[in-house]
């Protein structure tokens, strides 16, 4: 039985930011979702969603529409431009601008050989893909309003656009708008939009419009097949099923509808098929402004920032956060201080204190009182405003660094009675990194470079001092962007894994390379170096686990046993491990931690049967309250098996180890990111004020 | 609030003196009158028509009543001979008489389901049914003499005690006032009703609160008010009420009680013309309805049957239906209140609420009959006091006259005599003591004859709305050093006045001189403010940290004083369990 003292921090005060559109490849099972600091994110759909990139807005501009060609990655905004992201760099390839205008919609063919974007001034631009970028092919005709969505039909030779009040069918060949059908309008003076588009093989189109009304039209003759009213507000958002035989709506009004395509007497291939209202869920509280589908799981996202994927039947729902991408914290043991990354900002605080604990009462559970409250002694603002990509600080808390698109930074922080910032002058050799991490004894900071390169800095003074750069792609040990990065504590070993799932170990006593862990299909999402005894914890996003030891270079005797050994309910849990730590007392526990969960193995124990339930044991006060401890943890004061969860938290960011005796858990509470959303569209519900 | 409606005539009298009574009937609404020594008319108010009347051969010697327990109208004839008869009965004459060997005066009904008492001429009172079944024997009394004639006889239901008053005169004609007991353990008592050399023009029993008073009514208009049960105080003519004006004492005057505090007077009137009717309050001493009435006829005849006065005026029965509710203080203003509670300060709101429950006798006692309740009055005050008590000023007045020649001697045991002994004060003479106090006092000295009666005056009740006017006569410097001393008494450790009095002082003065101190722009007068400021906003401070204390003490009482919650929502250091 161990016990330690957790700083729950719920101070950690990031905004929601609302979903504006989303995009899902299938090749590859990765979502592109754009927010509303413009933003755009990669999830990995594969295994365990999880966000595998993020790609930094830039501060004035906008993603109105996101689109995959391929495995590339374009999105067009309002500033006129056709972007494509560099994925590995996480920044813009390039920027093409269009003709006349803001661009409102963005649509690529299905063999991903033409994109085309609609404009604000009525321009339906057309681009060819070439191999390393975009090549402007031709404008079909202007026409009156702006163009609000596209799309473009199986064969490529069509495109059929949506604007206030019409709906239009362009022949790119030519140019020209073959029909023009028109909604019709619930107020004579009110215009109604056509938000949102999808064709079907068999070229029905199916519209969803500013009166929250579904239409369905013949594309062959430009006539309306149906209309069907659904929502009481604007339709923001549809998504056609693969099959083509269902289509799911939501909008302001945040109703998820699906209509199912059912065929009339003489059974399918008959021709005969008519659309009719299936299915509706509540997902989401406020203005759902995107759809996807992705392998018949819906996803959606809006307003209130998170992304939810459910499906079905099964009803299943899981709601993913809009947390920035790990990690966000970084605790200081030595200075007893947290670090917290906002998008443009980073905060430091002095962490509070309790009255030290006396024997009497070792066994006291629960909240202790306070003697000391947090203190903010730092608020770090990029220069510029620029998004912060990441940051981190060194363990004794003097160190501070951040990187945002163009440059990475490095800080001095004195903390005395009067704290002091000093800037150190940059080093040329880093541009920007994705990760920074300090080495425990604060003496070196890891930086890995937007390039793919991993440089070792060498901290002291006013000067940093470069001391050896990696090029893990060029060597073709990593081949895609790193996303983890450690040291081990002694420092001996730095630890590098990229999305392809390579993961590196070098050493720093001579800068080789000292061993590559045996690729895995799925990518990891955490790992870390055991103090004392450099074994690497790796948990992938099919939530395996795997140990290895970098001395002797193999897999540990626990990590063999627990191979074909991981407990089903482990497997199946719906969020990625965010953090591996360890017990600084006893080597022979790791600890995982996810959105909500922490997860405790006991080497020494017995592994479970596979079937079996993880127990749970929790606080006594606590067994009541929280609903989800039905799910299937059963509860236990003695855990006999290796694994055991503690639940506790929503939306734990991070945990890790302040001092021998003392955790950090820093929590985004739910309700903290509600209490920031605008309202949502007022509805009349049964038993709701 | 009393009133008196529209009156009306019941009937014609045949001769006002024949007229023997009135009684309350069998239905309310409807009255007996026994119009004569051998008519009896039964009448219904509302429209004034006879019901039924019968008539008898022989005299009646006293009003038919009825008798609600048997359901029959009993009557007395030729004062020795009892008549008993159900409604339907026609014929008076044939009806059995019961014949009694002693004088019967009358027959006296009661409520609440107990039968008539007879009241027999010589003072022996004797329920209906134990009197027919002996009344062979002489019942003895001891009470009244051979020659003593009854005039006036009340039943009083005090409590559990019941017992009938008689007013009565012997040949001499001097009266006496005697308490028959009927049930409950009560002494008889007899009192002679002489009072210096003043004769009785009027008199009746009041039912009070706390006790029942003997009201007599004297030929130089004063109404006294003698207690004699439960405790019999047998000196008369007991505590002044207050001095009647309303009718002329000159005459024979008829009382009639109607409630606890009000009572009916009818008499003839002051101008020396008419009848005057008159609904008298006793507790404030104030007429609140009167009726003039164009003839008197003397004596003067009063009966109260429900809600209704009836008066036998010259030839007619008069009824003149009056109204008593709650007593509402609008009704007085401008009277003099002579009741008011040593208790409560302020004599706004709470007045009305104190009139309605208090002990008025009590109190009046303390108060009006100052040579008992405190017997130190000081020798220069004494006679004037007499002489101001002899001419029934109210206290508010003695205070008036007697102030100025005390402020003029600066006779500062006196005026501090005075403070404590009136307990109504008008607020313009607490001002003028307090100016005079102002004036003299100096500030060295703590322990002065002034500051002890400066203290004393703030101690006194008043009302702000009243004390407003006066207030505002007074100079402003005084006002300022009067409001420097109450800060200085609300600052200090051991403060001489209430905290009460000294912010409701410093209100007023706040509230008086509002204007001039904003326009004074004088920086000590604003320092002075400030300072009030910050004592007025410490105490607020400090009722609120005892209003938080109040739920700790309770939770703690229950015993259910929860662990000390730690309220930083945002952060906390708890104890976790691993594994």
């Amino acid at each position: 039985m161990s016990t330690c003292r957790v700083h729950n921090v719920r101070f950690y005060d990031l905004e929601p930011r609302a979903i504006h559109c989303m995009a899902y490849e299938s090749t590859r099972k990765q979502l592109a979702l754009s927010r509303s600091d413009s933003s755009v994110e990669v999830w990995n759909l594969a295994c365990t969603p999880h966000i595998e990139r993020t790609i930094p807005g830039r501060g004035n501009s906008s993603v109105e529409a996101v689109a995959w060609c391929g495995q590339r990655l374009f999105s067009a905004g309002l500033q006129g431009t056709v972007t494509e992201y560099n994925l590995q760099t996480l920044s813009n390839k390039f920027d093409i601008p269009v003709t006349a205008g803001p661009c409102w919609c963005l649509g690529s063919n299905h063999n991903n050989t033409c994109l085309a974007a609609g404009t604000e001034d009525g321009y339906i631009n057309i681009f060819t893909v070439t191999d390393d970028g975009l090549i402007y092919e031709k404008v079909l005709d202007k026409q009156e309003g702006r163009i609000l969505c596209l799309a473009w039909d199986a064969t490529g030779d069509v495109i059929v656009t949506g604007s206030a009040d019409a709906v239009r069918i362009w022949n790119v060949e030519s140019g020209h708008a073959v029909h023009r059908m028109t909604p019709g309008r619930d107020e004579r003076k009110k215009e109604t939009i056509v938000w949102c588009l999808a064709v079907t093989k068999d070229f029905t189109i199916i519209s969803g419009d500013s009166r929250g009304c579904m239409s369905f039209w013949d594309g062959n003759v430009g006539t309306q097949i149906e209309s069907f009213q659904t929502h009481k507000a604007d339709i923001l958002c549809l998504c056609l099923a693969e099959d083509e035989n269902s289509v799911y709506c939501a909008g302001v009004d945040p109703l998820i509808i699906s209509f199912a395509k059912i065929w009339l007497r003489g059974g399918a291939g008959t021709g005969r098929s008519k659309w009719v209202k299936s299915v509706q869920r509540r997902i989401h509280d406020h203005d759902v402004r995107a759809l996807a589908l992705a392998d018949g799981k819906l996803l959606s996202g809006g307003v209130d920032s998170y992304l939810a994927i459910s499906s079905y039947p099964p009803r299943q729902l899981v709601k993913y956060p809009p947390l920035l991408q790990a990690p966000s914290v970084s605790i200081c043991p030595e200075a007893r201080f947290v670090m917290l990354r906002y998008l443009t900002h980073v905060e430091v605080w002095q962490l509070g204190s309790t009255a030290p604990i006396t024997n009497g009462d070792a066994v006291h559970e629960g909240i202790l009182p306070l003697i000391a409250d947090p203190l903010r002694l730092l608020t770090l603002k990029s220069r510029g405003g620029d998004v912060i990509v990441c940051a981190d600080m060194s363990s004794n808390g003097k160190w501070i660094a951040y990187s945002s698109l163009r440059t990475t930074s490095f800080f001095r922080f004195h903390c005395g009675s009067k704290p002091s910032l000093q800037k150190v002058p940059d080093l040329c050799e880093i541009g920007s990194a994705h990760r920074i991490t300090f080495t425990a004894d604060s003496c070196r900071a890891i930086v890995s470079t937007s390039t793919g390169d991993i440089a070792v800095v060498q901290l002291g003074g006013d000067e940093l001092l470069l001391l050896h750069v990696f090029h893990p792609l060029d060597d073709r040990l990593l081949k895609d962007a790193v996303h983890l990065l450690t040291v081990s504590h002694d420092g001996q070993f730095i630890v590098a894994g990229d999305h392809c799932s390579n993961i590196v170990a070098w050493t720093t006593s001579d800068y080789k390379h000292h061993c590559s862990l045996p690729r895995y299909s799925c990518a990891p999402t955490a790992f870390a170096v055991q103090p004392h005894t450099n074994i690497l914890v790796v948990v992938y996003s099919d939530h395996k686990i795997v140990e290895y030891s970098l001395h002797s270079r193999k897999y540990t005797a626990f990590s063999r046993g627990l191979e074909s050994r991981h407990p089903v309910q482990w497997l199946s849990r719906s969020f990625a491990v965010n953090n591996v730590i360890f017990d600084p007392n006893n080597d022979d526990i790791i600890i995982l931690q996810d959105d909500n969960t922490i997860c405790i193995i006991n080497k020494n124990k017995e592994l479970p049967l596979a079937e079996a339930k993880i127990p749970r044991i929790d606080s006594p006060q606590l067994f009541s309250d929280s609903l989800d401890s039905s799910q299937g943890h059963p509860r236990t004061a003695a855990p006999q098996h290796a694994f055991h969860v503690i639940k506790k938290y929503k939306h734990l960011v991070h945990l890790d180890w302040l001092s021998d005796t003392e955790l950090t858990a820093v929590e985004v509470s739910p309700l903290a990111l509600a209490e920031k959303l605008p309202p949502s569209l007022k509805k009349k519900r049964f038993g709701v004020m | 609030m009393a009133r008196l409606c529209a009156y009306y005539s019941l009937c014609p009298l045949i001769d006002q003196r024949s007229l023997l009574g009135v009684a309350e009937d069998s239905t309310s609404g409807c009255v007996i009158v026994t119009l004569g020594k051998n008519i009896v008319i039964r009448y219904k108010l509302l429209h004034q028509k006879q019901i039924s009347s019968w008539s008898s051969r022989e005299k009646l010697s006293s009003p038919v009543i009825y008798d609600a327990v048997g359901s029959q109208y009993v009557a007395v004839f030729n004062r020795s001979q009892l008549r008993l008869w159900t409604e339907n009965e026609e014929n008076l004459d044939k009806i059995k008489k019961i014949k009694f060997h002693q004088q019967i005066h009358c027959v006296i009904p009661q409520t609440e389901g107990n039968e008539p008492l007879i009241l027999f001429s010589n003072g022996a009172v004797c329920p209906l049914r134990t009197a027919v079944e002996s009344r062979k024997k002489e019942i003895d009394s001891s009470l009244l003499d051979a020659n003593e004639v009854i005039e006036d006889y009340r039943l009083v239901e005090y409590e559990n005690f019941t017992f009938i008053t008689l007013f009565c005169r012997n040949s001499s004609d001097v009266p006496h006032f005697c308490v028959v007991p009927v049930s409950g353990d009560i002494q008889s008592m007899k009192l002679k009703v002489e009072w210096k050399n003043f004769r009785l023009m009027g008199q009746t029993v009041m039912k009070q609160d706390s006790s029942c008073n003997f009201l007599t009514l004297w030929s130089d208009g004063r109404l006294c008010s003698l207690p004699f049960h439960p405790q019999p105080s047998p000196e008369l003519p007991g505590t002044l009420v207050s001095i009647v004006r309303a009718v002329s004492t000159k005459h024979p005057v008829a009382l009639v009680p109607l409630s606890s505090s009000h009572m009916a007077i009818y008499g003839a009137d002051p101008s020396e013309e008419g009848a005057s009717l008159t609904i008298y309050n006793v507790q404030f001493g104030v007429v609140q309805s009167r009726h003039h009435f164009k003839l008197f006829a003397s004596p003067p005849r009063l009966w109260c049957a429900g809600t209704n006065l009836l008066i036998a005026t010259a030839h007619n029965l008069v009824v003149v239906p009056y109204r008593l509710e709650a007593q509402q203080l609008s009704a007085m203003v401008g009277a003099h209140c002579s009741g008011s509670a040593q208790e409560e300060h302020d004599s706004d709101v709470q007045e009305l609420h104190h009139t309605l429950c208090s002990n008025w006798v009590a109190n009046g006692r303390t108060k009006d009959a100052p040579s008992r309740s405190n017997p130190q009055i000081p020798e220069a005050l004494k006679e004037q006091l007499q002489a101001l008590e002899a001419e029934g000023c109210c206290q508010s007045m003695m205070v008036q006259k007697l102030l100025p020649q005390l402020l003029k001697a600066s006779a500062i045991s006196e005026l501090n005599w005075c403070i404590k002994y009136f307990t109504d004060i008008p607020e313009g003479s607490l001002v003028q003591i307090i100016l005079f106090c102002l004036e003299n006092v100096t500030k060295t000295d703590k322990e002065g004859p002034y500051h002890k009666l400066l203290n004393t005056v703030l101690h006194a009740p008043f009302s702000d709305v009243c004390m407003l006017p006066s207030v505002r006569t007074a100079p402003l410097h005084l006002t300022l050093s009067l409001l420097h001393y109450l800060a200085e008494e609300i600052e200090a450790d051991v403060p001489e006045v209430e905290l009460y009095n000294l912010i409701e002082w410093a209100s007023l003065l706040l509230d008086a001189h509002y204007q001039r101190y904003l326009l004074s722009g004088d920086p000590q007068v604003l320092k002075l403010l400030l300072r009030i400021r910050e004592l007025v906003v410490n105490q607020i401070d400090h009722m609120n940290e005892l209003n938080g204390l109040l739920p700790l003490l309770q939770q703690l009482q229950e015993g259910k004083l929860s662990k000390p919650q730690f309220v930083n929502k945002l952060y906390s250091i708890e104890s976790l369990r691993l594994y």
